[in-house]
C-alpha cells in the first residue's frame, strides 16, 4: 500500500490547458474521490497517476518514489475503465487472469486467484462467458476483479458506476465500499456524480478547470465550502447565493432586506476559528465605511418560510413562484428580486403568488467575497 | 344467413380489395425500382455467364455454337499444357501452366501482401500525418494496372531500369537483366511488383479495423503489464482476425483475376513462351486471337470462378 | 506545501480548528487559457516537439518506407519530361537533365491512336457509366433494403455469384450479344458492359447503407403523406450522398482503368481508351519509354487525383465495399 503525492502537476496537450500546478496528496489505504464537472481534468489527473500520461510539469511520487515517466506496468496499478474495457474476445476468466499471466504466474496459481476474487464478486457463474454474454452490472464486476486479482497498491476507478442504471448504481456502490475497506488499497475514484462521491469517500477533492479547489471530508466538504464555485457544486439543489453590498457592516439586499453581517460573522467565529487573514477581512468587513459586493450563501434546506414577517432575525422577502412537491420534501422556488431562490420545507402552506418571508439561523450563512472566496 | 354475417362478408371483401390494392401498389413501385438495373444486370452479366456455363459443354465454329460434346471441352483444356504443365513442374521449370501460375501468386503474393500491410498499418496507427502516409502506400492502388505492368517493366529494364541499378550499386552484377523477359524469374519480378500495389489495400483494411479498436483496451492491457509485443499477440491481433479472413480473400481474388499486369509485362502470350501466363490471359486467347476457341475459352473463365466463389460466399457468410 | 512532509494530509483537519490555508487552493482565474509552453519561442518548441528516440525512429522508418514506395511513380514522371537518351542512361542521373514536354506532344499525337482522342474515349466511356450505375443502382438497392419480394435471396445470391466472376467469364457472352445487337465497337455496348458488370457490387453495397438509415425516418415521411416515390427522393436519395459519393469515385476509377474490356470490345484505334493505346506505343526495336511513361502519366492523373480529392469517401468506401 502506498501514499500518493502529486506536486504541482500541469498537464497540456497543446495549448490546452488540462490540469494545472495541481497539488494532491492521497493517503495510504485512502478512498480520495476526485469530483467535478465533464471537461475539469479529473479524468486527466486520474490518468496521470496511473501513467497513462506524463506530466508536462510537476512530480508524482508514490511513497517517496519518483513515478512519473515511469510505465503504468512499473507502477504496479490497477484501473478500471468507463466502459470496462473487457477484452472482447476472452472469456471472463482468461480477461481476470490476464494481468497475472502477462506478469508470468503460473496457470495454476492464475486459476486460484481468479477463483478466490471471483468468489469475492460473486461471479463464479460467469467464468466461461465472454464479455458480450453479461449484463452491465456482471461487466462492471468483472473489470472490478481483473483489477484487485494481482493485489495492486494504487487502485483507479474512471467513472466505473456511469453505465450503470440507478439501482445497480447503489448496489455497486456499496459493493465497491466493502471491497476497499477489506482491501485497504489506496483508491483514487474519478466522477461527476456527487452523490457517488459523498456516500464513498474518505476525502473528495473537487476539482474545477483543470485545478483542485478543496479538499475536504464530505461532511466538511458541505459544512464549509471554501468558495461560492464549490457551495454551489455542492448539493442539491445548489445553494442559494444572493447579492448583495456591504455598507455599515450589514449586506444590503435592495428590496429584499438586509442582512446584519456581525451576526453572521460571530455565529461562524463560534464556530471555526478563522484565520489571521479571515480576521483581517472580517473586521474589514464590519468596518461602517466599506463598500462593495459579496454573495450571501444559504442552502435550500436551512431557509424557513413564513407568510408573515417574523419579528426578529434575518429575513428575505420574496413571492413564491413554484412549488414542487419532491416526496420526502417540497421545494418551493420563491422569486426574491428576480433571482428564483430555493427552499426545501416539509409541509405545504403556501402558493404560487404568495408573499413570504425566508428566515435562517446565521450559523447555516455563508459569506463570499467578490473573488468567490469564502470570508465567513 | 343473417344479416350481420352478410355484412361481415362485405367487410372482409372490401378489405381483401384494399390489401390487393396495396398489394398492386408495392408490386408496381417494386418493378419501377427493380426492373432497370436489374434488366441490365440480368443481360449483361447474368446471362454471358449462364450463357458460358451452357457454352462449355458444346462445341464451336469460331464464334458460333455447334454441337453438344459433353465434357469434352472441360478434359480438353483442364489436361492443356497452358494451363497446367505437369513435366515442366516436375522440373521446376516455367512455364508450368496458368493455373499453376495463378496459385503461384496465391501463394507468394497473398501472404507477403497481408503482412505487409499489417506491418504498415501497425507503424502508421498512431503517426501524425499517417494519413498522408497512407495515401502513399496505397496511391498505386488507384493507378490503371496496365500503368502499373508498364512501370514494372521499365523498373526491371536491363539498362533504364532502377532495380538493376541498385544491383550494380550492391555488386550484384550477375544478376542484371530484363526481368519481366527472363522466363525462369520473371514471374517473381511481376508476384513483386503485384505486392507493391496490393499492399496499399490490406494496409487499408487494417488501418480501419486497428481504428476501430477501443483505445481502452490497450490502455487497459498497458496498466496490466502487457508490453508492446503481448498487446499486439493478445488485444491487437485477436481483434483483426476477422479482417485478415477478408484481407486474404480479396487478395485471393485480386491475384485469381490477374490480367493487365501480366499482359502488360508479357502480351497475349503471357511472356516468352508463355512463362508467366495466368488463367485470364489464356481465356483472352483461346475467346479472341485466332485459333478462336470459344469452348476451352468458357471452360478457363468457369474454372477461376470455382476457385473463388466459395471464398467470396464465406465472406458473405461472416457477416 | 511543506517540502519535509509531502505526505501530510491536509484540509482533513481543517473543519476542526484551523482554517484552511488559501494559498494552498489556486483560484480558477490563476489557470493560464493556454498552456505556458504555447508562449515559448518557436525554436524551442520545434526542439521539444521532436519526439523522443524511439519515436523519432519510427518516424524515419515509415516515412522512408513511404517514399521508396512511390520512388517508381517518381522514375515514371521523370522518365515522361526526359528525352530518350536519358532515361536509358538511367532517370536518377539528374547532372545535365533536360526538362523537355516533347513526350507528352508525341503522345497527345500518337500516330497509331492518339492519346488525346483517347483520353476523350474514355471520359465518354466513363462518364454514363457512373452515372447510370448510380442512379440504378440505389433504386434497386432500395427494395432490397427495405421490402420483402419474391427472389429477394436468390437474386442476391446471383449479385455474389457475379461479384466473385472474373470479367473474362462474361466476356464471350457479350461479344456475341454485343455483336447481335449491333453495339460492338461502339461507345455504347461498352457502356452497357461497365453498367451490367458494376450494378451488382453497387447494389449490395448500397443495400448495406440504406440497412443502416434509420426506418423511422420513412415512416414518419410516410405518416406525413409521402408517396414510395416521394419518399425514395427526398429521404433515401439525400441521406445516402455520402455513399453514393464514394460508389461514384471507386466506380470511376474502375471504369476508367479497365483494360480487358475495352481491349475486347473496342476494335477500332480512332475508339480505343487511353488505357488500351499504353501497350502499344512500346515500339519494335527500342521501347520508346519516353512515350509510354507520358501517356501511363496523362492516363493516370485522372484517377489518381480523383483519389487524392475524394480520398476519404474513397478509402471509406473500399473498406465499407469488402468488409460487408
Amino acid at each position: 500500500m502506498v501514499a500518493i503525492t502529486l506536486e504541482n502537476v500541469s498537464k497540456y496537450f497543446g495549448e490546452t490547458v488540462a490540469n494545472y500546478q495541481v497539488n494532491l496528496q492521497v493517503t495510504d489505504g485512502e478512498f480520495l474521490v476526485i469530483l467535478g464537472p465533464s471537461g475539469c481534468g479529473k479524468t486527466t489527473a486520474l490518468r496521470l497517476i496511473a501513467g497513462l500520461e506524463q506530466p508536462s510539469e510537476g512530480a508524482i511520487y508514490f511513497d517517496d518514489d519518483r513515478v512519473d515517466g515511469r510505465s503504468p506496468s512499473a507502477r504496479n496499478i490497477a484501473m478500471v475503465f468507463q466502459n470496462y474495457a473487457l477484452y472482447p474476445h476472452m472469456t471472463v476468466a482468461e480477461n481476470i487472469g490476464y494481468p497475472l499471466k502477462v506478469r508470468g504466474f503460473s496457470p495454476d496459481e492464475r486459476d486460484e486467484k481468479v477463483e478466490d476474487v471471483t468468489s469475492l464478486l460473486h461471479i463464479e457463474d460467469q467464468v466461461e462467458k465472454k464479455p458480450g454474454a453479461l449484463s452491465g452490472g456482471q461487466r462492471q464486476r468483472v473489470a472490478l476483479a481483473r483489477a484487485i486479482v494481482r493485489e495492486p497498491t494504487v487502485f483507479l476507478l474512471d467513472e466505473p458506476l456511469s453505465n450503470l442504471d440507478a439501482k445497480l448504481r447503489q448496489e455497486m456502490r456499496s459493493e465497491l465500499k466493502r471491497l476497499q475497506n477489506e482491501l485497504e488499497i489506496t483508491t483514487v475514484y474519478v466522477t461527476h456524480n456527487q452523490e457517488e462521491a459523498m456516500s464513498m469517500s474518505d476525502r473528495v477533492a473537487v476539482m474545477n478547470q483543470g485545478t483542485v479547489q478543496q479538499v475536504a471530508p464530505p461532511q466538511e466538504l458541505y459544512d464549509r465550502p471554501r468558495t461560492a464555485w464549490v457551495a454551489q457544486f455542492i448539493g442539491s439543489p445548489p445553494m442559494n447565493l444572493f447579492q448583495g453590498t456591504r455598507r455599515n457592516g450589514s449586506i444590503d439586499l435592495g428590496e429584499a432586506g438586509t442582512v446584519d453581517l456581525s451576526g453572521v460573522l460571530e455565529a461562524k467565529e463560534a464556530v471555526v476559528e478563522t484565520s489571521e487573514r479571515d480576521d483581517v477581512q472580517s473586521t474589514a468587513l464590519l468596518a461602517s465605511d466599506t463598500q462593495g459586493t459579496v454573495s450571501l450563501g444559504i442552502r435550500p434546506e436551512n431557509l424557513t418560510l413564513a407568510s408573515t414577517p417574523p419579528p426578529s432575525g434575518n429575513v428575505i422577502e420574496g413571492r413564491v413562484d413554484t412549488v414542487e412537491p419532491m416526496g420526502e420534501y417540497i421545494l418551493v422556488n420563491v422569486s426574491v428580486n428576480d433571482q428564483i431562490v430555493n427552499a426545501k420545507v416539509s409541509d405545504r402552506t403556501v402558493s404560487r403568488g404568495d408573499r413570504v418571508y425566508l428566515t435562517f439561523d446565521t450559523n447555516d450563512a455563508y459569506v463570499y467575497d467578490t473573488n468567490g472566496d469564502l470570508v465567513a | 344467413m343473417s344479416l350481420q354475417d352478410h355484412i361481415d362478408g362485405i367487410t372482409v371483401d372490401r378489405d381483401e380489395g384494399g390489401l390487393l390494392d396495396i398489394d398492386r401498389e408495392k408490386a408496381v413501385a417494386l418493378a419501377v425500382f427493380l426492373v432497370p438495373g436489374l434488366t441490365l444486370f440480368g443481360i449483361f452479366s447474368v446471362a454471358p455467364i449462364v450463357y458460358s456455363v451452357f457454352g462449355s459443354f458444346f462445341s464451336w465454329d469460331t464464334f458460333t455454337l455447334e454441337s453438344f460434346v459433353g465434357l469434352d471441352n472441360w478434359i480438353r483444356s483442364l489436361t492443356d499444357q497452358l494451363i497446367i504443365h505437369w513435366p515442366n513442374m516436375q522440373e521446376l521449370r516455367y512455364p508450368m501452366g496458368a493455373l499453376t501460375h495463378n496459385l503461384l501468386w496465391v501463394v507468394i503474393h497473398v501472404p507477403a501482401s497481408t503482412f505487409l500491410g499489417l506491418g504498415l498499418a501497425l507503424l502508421f496507427a498512431d503517426l501524425k500525418g499517417r494519413r498522408f502516409l497512407r495515401s502513399m502506400i496505397f496511391v498505386g492502388f488507384t493507378v490503371p494496372p496496365i500503368v502499373i505492368g508498364l512501370v514494372l517493366m521499365f523498373i526491371y529494364d536491363p539498362r533504364a531500369g532502377l532495380f538493376n541499378e541498385v544491383l550494380r550499386v550492391l555488386g550484384q552484377e550477375q544478376w542484371v537483366r530484363n526481368w519481366t523477359q527472363s522466363p525462369q524469374v520473371a514471374i517473381y519480378a511481376l508476384i513483386a511488383g503485384g505486392i507493391w500495389v496490393h499492399t496499399g489495400f490490406s494496409m487499408l483494411l487494417y488501418s480501419s479495423a486497428l481504428s476501430a479498436i477501443d483505445p481502452s483496451l490497450l490502455e487497459s492491457a498497458k496498466v496490466d503489464g502487457a508490453g508492446a509485443w503481448r498487446r499486439f499477440r493478445d488485444i491487437i491481433w485477436p481483434l483483426v482476425r476477422p479482417v485478415t479472413a477478408v484481407v486474404v480473400i480479396m487478395g485471393i481474388i485480386w491475384v485469381m483475376r490477374m490480367f493487365d499486369i501480366v499482359y502488360a509485362a508479357g502480351g497475349a502470350a503471357g511472356g516468352p513462351n508463355h512463362a508467366y501466363s495466368v488463367l485470364g490471359i489464356e481465356v483472352y486467347r483461346a475467346a479472341f486471337r485466332p485459333p478462336i476457341d470459344y469452348g476451352m475459352a468458357m471452360v478457363v473463365a468457369l474454372v477461376q470462378l470455382f476457385i473463388v466463389a466459395p471464398l467470396a460466399l464465406y465472406i458473405a457468410r461472416m457477416n | 506545501m511543506a517540502e519535509d512532509d509531502p505526505l501530510e494530509p491536509t484540509g482533513i483537519d481543517a473543519g476542526s480548528g484551523r482554517a484552511t490555508d488559501h494559498d494552498q487552493y489556486l483560484s480558477v482565474d490563476d489557470v493560464p487559457d493556454i498552456a505556458p509552453t504555447a508562449e515559448l519561442s518557436w525554436r524551442t518548441r520545434i526542439i521539444e516537439s521532436i519526439p523522443a528516440k524511439r519515436r523519432a525512429l519510427k518516424y524515419v522508418v515509415a516515412i522512408t518506407i513511404a517514399v521508396l514506395w512511390i520512388v517508381p511513380f517518381i522514375g515514371l514522371f521523370m522518365a515522361s519530361i526526359r528525352p530518350l537518351s536519358e532515361i536509358i542512361g538511367g532517370w536518377w542521373h539528374l547532372e545535365g537533365m533536360t526538362v523537355t514536354f516533347e513526350n507528352y506532344y508525341r503522345a497527345w499525337n500518337y500516330s497509331t491512336a492518339p492519346m488525346g482522342q483517347a483520353l476523350l474515349n474514355t471520359f465518354i466511356v466513363t462518364i454514363p457509366a457512373v452515372l447510370v450505375v448510380m442512379l440504378l443502382g440505389v433504386m434497386a438497392a432500395y427494395p432490397f433494403a427495405r421490402f420483402e419480394f419474391p427472389l429477394k435471396t436468390t437474386l442476391f445470391f446471383l449479385i455474389l455469384l457475379v461479384m466473385a466472376a472474373p470479367p473474362e467469364l462474361i466476356a464471350m457472352g457479350n461479344f456475341n450479344a454485343l455483336r447481335e445487337f449491333g453495339l460492338f465497337d461502339t461507345y455504347m455496348g461498352l457502356i452497357l458492359i461497365h453498367i451490367g458488370w458494376g450494378l451488382g457490387w453497387v447494389v449490395l453495397f448500397l443495400r448495406n447503407y440504406l440497412l443502416g438509415i434509420p426506418e423511422e425516418l420513412e415512416e414518419a415521411a410516410r405518416i406525413d403523406g409521402a408517396s414510395r416515390y416521394q419518399i425514395f427522393r427526398t429521404i433515401i436519395l439525400p441521406l445516402s450522398t455520402p455513399a453514393l459519393v464514394s460508389v461514384a469515385v471507386i466506380q470511376f476509377t474502375w471504369v476508367w482503368n479497365a483494360f480487358f474490356f475495352p481491349l475486347v470490345f473496342m476494335r477500332s484505334p480512332e475508339l480505343y481508351l487511353a488505357p488500351q493505346v499504353l501497350p502499344l506505343m512500346r515500339g519494335r526495336v527500342q521501347v520508346e519509354w519516353g512515350l509510354i511513361a507520358a501517356g501511363s502519366i496523362m492516363t493516370m492523373a485522372v484517377p489518381v487525383l480523383l483519389f487524392l480529392f475524394l480520398e476519404r469517401y474513397y478509402k471509406r468506401g473500399m473498406v465499407a465495399a469488402v468488409a460487408d
